[in-house]
């Protein structure tokens, strides 16, 4: 899935008044593209992430996901771009704790109809790859960090989406864990040619992307290939 | 909409204490409303039964008193007021009334009989058949004669009572012989006592009939409106009612009782929806980071508004079904507490299935009521804000 944002500008109205998130975002993500963007904290690099994944709207500017603009889409047309199209991985896992992992892997399929053999066998190929195929039926709080994590990469990918939108996928990781995950990431994207946008302060991790923007004040500032 | 279930669940058992906790409070909220609403219910289907079980078209009654089925209760339809006999001569009289085939003068009175109290109704034994054709005698059994110190008891009564043919019962300080038993019943008619018109007028040192029964030739709507128009037109004073006008006056009472009976059962409903509303809030702020991230992952919003209101209706209606069999067992308390301090002889709760069809959807109403809020502050929420809670 080829991305494109043209002239993004995002305000935020606050009590101190209207503050610039984002100004003027030009930016192109091929298909099949890793990219990491990278900033200090308050750059506006998550509010980047979320614009492109549909969960927020720019203030002004486009972007398009294929040669579709999602920023004037619908609501109930983005809610079917997020389930088909787009999977998250976010800092803090956001698994749902009353359900088992096998049934988080599941929950996007099961919310895109898709019948429910189907759903587990691919559930349970998708745990295979995050190497959790043992621990399908196990709540998910009984899991590490590292391990919940993977089973979120897993629920991201249950749709087959063309685009994967990480936020700190390793923030609340340790090292190894953090490579692993890295690992797994980097992989799926090797052998399923998903566009992955990734953000990270992590030079480390952002060095497994095919290239880096840098973010800063709410203006890209450079890219490194 | 499957997942919204299958979530819902899953979220009811999740906090399992605070769940059933709610599902006490409907439980209770229902199981009040049905003991209390029992009882008018229970009314409403007596008197629509007793009216329709009697073979009465025309009732005509002194200008104050009160159409109950029961005759007067404590001072409830009570009047001094009777009506002359000379006044049934007249509406027996083929000439001013052709289409009254039989005309009944009744005199009834409350009369305390061990420990209970009891109506006893003075009328005449050949119109007796006529008029309570339901009524059956046991074998053995024999109707009461007009000048012999005699009484017919109900079936019900008499089996409470352990009254047999020939047990003496004393009314108004005189001995009575009992000739006749009915059947047992679910007739008021089958909890009272009958004796002679004469009898009960004596006795009673009375003037005349507190009611008049007519029967007519013709037992349609349209004549009984003729004739009560009739009957109204030759004597204005008196208060003159059809079968259906009878027991839509009777209903008129109930209804009363009805709304008072409601208005308290309104309170343990509202008592209830307000813990439900708060269990449902507390819930949802919770869970307010895992709405966000279903909603990232696609679910519509129409789909965590929905998941939110089955959550709270499943938790009410477990407590809807737990307070309808609490109901059932309240209703049946508190019909023998009724039954005892105003020492009625007759059962007056009852459950219909009209009543268990208001509970569930009064269950319904709470839950979907409680849900209201929180399912507008989820489907309203924003999705990163959702994401950011802490």
């Amino acid at each position: 899935m080829k991305i494109t944002l043209q002239g993004v500008y995002r305000y935020i109205e606050s009590e101190a008044g209207s503050i610039r998130v984002l100004e003027n975002i030009n930016m192109t993500v091929e298909q099949g593209e890793f990219i990491a963007i990278m900033g200090p904290s308050g750059s506006g690099k998550s509010t980047l992430l979320y614009q492109i994944g549909c969960l927020d709207s720019p203030s002004f500017g486009h972007i398009f996901l294929d040669e579709v603009d999602i920023s004037t889409e619908p609501e109930s047309i983005r809610e079917q771009i997020r389930l088909h199209h787009i999977g998250f991985i976010f800092q803090n896992y956001n698994l749902l704790p009353t359900l088992t992992v096998i049934e988080n892997v599941m929950l996007p399929m099961q919310l895109a109809n898709t019948f429910g053999k189907e759903r587990r066998a691919r559930a349970a190929a998708l745990l295979r790859l995050v190497n959790l195929e043992n621990k399908a039926e196990e709540k998910v709080m009984a899991l590490s960090g590292g391990q919940q994590q993977r089973v979120a990469i897993a629920r991201a990918m249950a749709n087959n989406p063309g685009t994967i939108l990480a936020d700190e996928p390793t923030g609340n990781l340790d090292g190894k864990s953090g490579k692993e995950i890295m690992e797994v990431i980097h992989s799926i994207h090797e052998n399923q040619k998903i566009t992955l946008i990734m953000v990270t302060h992590d030079p480390k991790i952002a060095s497994y992307a095919d290239k880096i923007y840098y973010l800063d004040d709410g203006k890209l500032r450079s890219t490194v290939f | 909409m499957l997942i919204a279930f299958q979530l819902a669940v899953k979220n009811v058992y999740r906090k399992r204490e605070r769940s059933l906790l709610t599902i006490i409070g409907v439980l209770l909220a229902v199981g009040s409303f049905i003991s209390l609403l029992s009882l008018a219910e229970g009314l409403y289907a007596r008197f629509a039964k007793e009216i329709s079980g009697r073979k009465v078209d025309v009732y005509v009654l002194p200008p104050d008193a009160a159409a109950l089925p029961t005759g007067p209760v404590g001072t409830i339809g009570f009047t001094s007021d009777v009506l002359s006999l000379e006044l049934v001569k007249k509406l027996e009289g083929k000439e001013q009334f052709p289409d009254i085939s039989s005309v009944c003068p009744i005199y009834r009175f409350p009369q305390k009989i061990g420990n209970q109290t009891i109506l006893v109704w003075g009328l005449g034994e050949d119109k007796f058949p006529l008029f309570f054709p339901r009524f059956n005698l046991k074998p053995g059994s024999r109707m009461y004669s007009a000048d012999a110190p005699e009484v017919v008891v109900g079936g019900n009564f008499a089996m409470a009572r352990g009254i047999n043919i020939d047990t003496p019962i004393v009314i108004e300080g005189q001995p009575f012989t009992t000739v006749g038993i009915g059947k047992p019943g679910e007739s008021f008619a089958d909890h009272f006592c009958y004796i002679s018109l004469e009898n009960a007028i004596k006795l009673k040192n009375a003037k005349g009939a507190q009611e008049i029964w007519i029967q007519l030739e013709k037992s349609v709507p349209a004549t009984r409106k003729q004739v009560a128009d009739a009957i109204k037109t030759a004597y204005p004073h008196l208060n003159v009612k059809t079968r259906e006008e009878y027991l839509g006056s009777a209903n008129e009472y109930v209804s009363y009782a009805w709304l008072m009976q409601f208005a308290i059962a309104a309170i343990g409903v509202l008592i209830a929806l307000t813990a439900a509303m708060n269990t449902m809030l507390m819930s949802t702020y919770e869970r307010v980071k895992e709405f966000g991230t279903l909603r990232s992952i696609g679910t519509s919003r129409f789909t965590v508004f929905f998941m939110i209101q089955v959550e709270s209706l499943m938790l009410c209606f477990i407590g809807g079904i737990g307070g309808v069999v609490l109901g059932i067992m309240g209703s049946q308390l508190l019909n023998d507490a009724v039954m005892a301090v105003l020492q009625l002889s007759f059962p007056l709760a009852k459950i219909t299935p009209s009543l268990i069809a208001y509970a569930f959807l009064l269950s319904g109403f709470v839950g979907i009521v409680a849900a209201i809020i929180p399912a507008i502050i989820v489907y309203k929420m924003n999705i990163i804000d959702a994401l950011r809670w802490e």
